[in-house]
């Protein structure tokens, strides 16, 4: 069948490109782009080790390791971790979604200082509770009982000692996807391709700063 | 004597180039214009920018495929499809300097 009407021939290869759009994306998203952004600046030691929390999870469906180095010795940059919060020092990110719009911090706050396992912390709207902590080696926080697609998730911190000089610093959140409904697998979906632009920006961010103050 | 039927598909061709431009052009007005009925005033401009960031390169990329097509086929309007490419190149050309840079990009940040 030819289709000779202009606009009819236009909207079909219109809607046409999209679905291939789509589908060449969506394979390219779960063939590679996913493994990489999942990945992000970690290498296969890092994604491989063990971290705090790992054994909440056998294999969960979310399993992401992300990793900067940052030119300076551990100590100097746990007081950034601890810190984090909503309303508190902020996320190094987007503030205007993740802080209502206050700032993130430029320096180490003395009053967030004292964060030790059994605290809760507000990520805004959710609470994480600190589980496990070795002042600056390791933290894990867990994701309180809440309604959102966080619900029970992990989320480690652990800072490396590369030499006197430069730490990598890996974060890792893991979680089990709920697919129960197609409004949850389509939340998940677009979760699962965007996190990593609020991780990403939060450890560029702690590296900015710590280096910045070095 | 085939002055007329040999010169129609080529009508047809440009005819649909200027159609599917035109729907692509609603389809990046609309990226913006619609999240302004969704999203508070408050954190529209933010929340626009960030969409045009991420889901809105695959906007560009379509609409600077789009009118490179155009470009091919319809001459006459070269002008439009050029500095509809630049436009799109100079927003894909953003979002990617931004996530390379976002550690800098206080814009985005505070």
């Amino acid at each position: 069948m030819i289709i000779r009407h202009p606009f009819l021939r236009a909207m079909l290869i219109f809607l046409g490109s999209w679905v291939v759009a789509v589908v060449v994306l969506l394979g390219l998203y779960f063939a590679w782009l996913r493994d990489w952004q999942m990945n992000w600046g970690a290498s296969s030691d890092e994604v491989a080790r063990v971290m705090p929390g790992d054994e909440l999870f056998d294999d969960p469906t979310f399993n992401a390791t992300r990793a900067v180095e940052i030119a300076a010795p551990p100590e100097a940059i746990w007081p950034w971790l601890v810190q984090i919060g909503y309303k508190r020092a902020g996320f190094y990110a987007f503030d205007r979604l993740d802080n209502a719009g206050i700032p993130s911090a430029e320096r180490i706050l003395p009053e967030f200082q004292d964060l030790k396992v059994g605290d809760s912390i507000s990520l805004g709207g959710i609470y994480v509770n600190v589980r496990e902590m070795i002042p600056d080696s390791l933290m894990l926080w867990v994701f309180l009982p809440n309604e959102g697609p966080w619900n029970g998730a992990t989320w480690s911190w652990g800072l490396y000692r590369v030499d006197d000089r430069h730490t990598r610093l890996v974060a890792r959140l893991r979680q089990d996807y709920a697919l129960t409904s197609l409004p949850e697998t389509i939340r998940w979906g677009l979760l699962d391709a965007t996190e990593i632009f609020m991780m990403r920006t939060c450890l560029l961010g702690v590296k900015h700063r710590v280096e910045g103050g070095t | 004597m085939t002055t007329k039927d040999s010169t129609a598909p080529i009508d047809i061709r440009v005819k649909t180039a200027r159609w599917l431009f035109y729907l692509s052009l609603v389809q990046v007005v609309g990226f913006f214009v619609v999240p302004g009925f969704i999203f508070p005033v408050k954190y529209l401009l933010y929340l626009e920018i960030l969409a045009a960031l991420t889901l809105g390169v695959f906007i560009a990329l379509f609409f600077l495929a789009v009118n490179a097509w155009c470009l091919l086929i319809d001459r006459k309007r070269s002008v439009l499809y050029t500095t509809m490419i630049a436009i799109s190149g100079g927003w894909i050309a953003w979002a990617i300097i931004s996530w390379l840079f976002i550690e800098h990009m206080d814009y985005l940040l505070k």
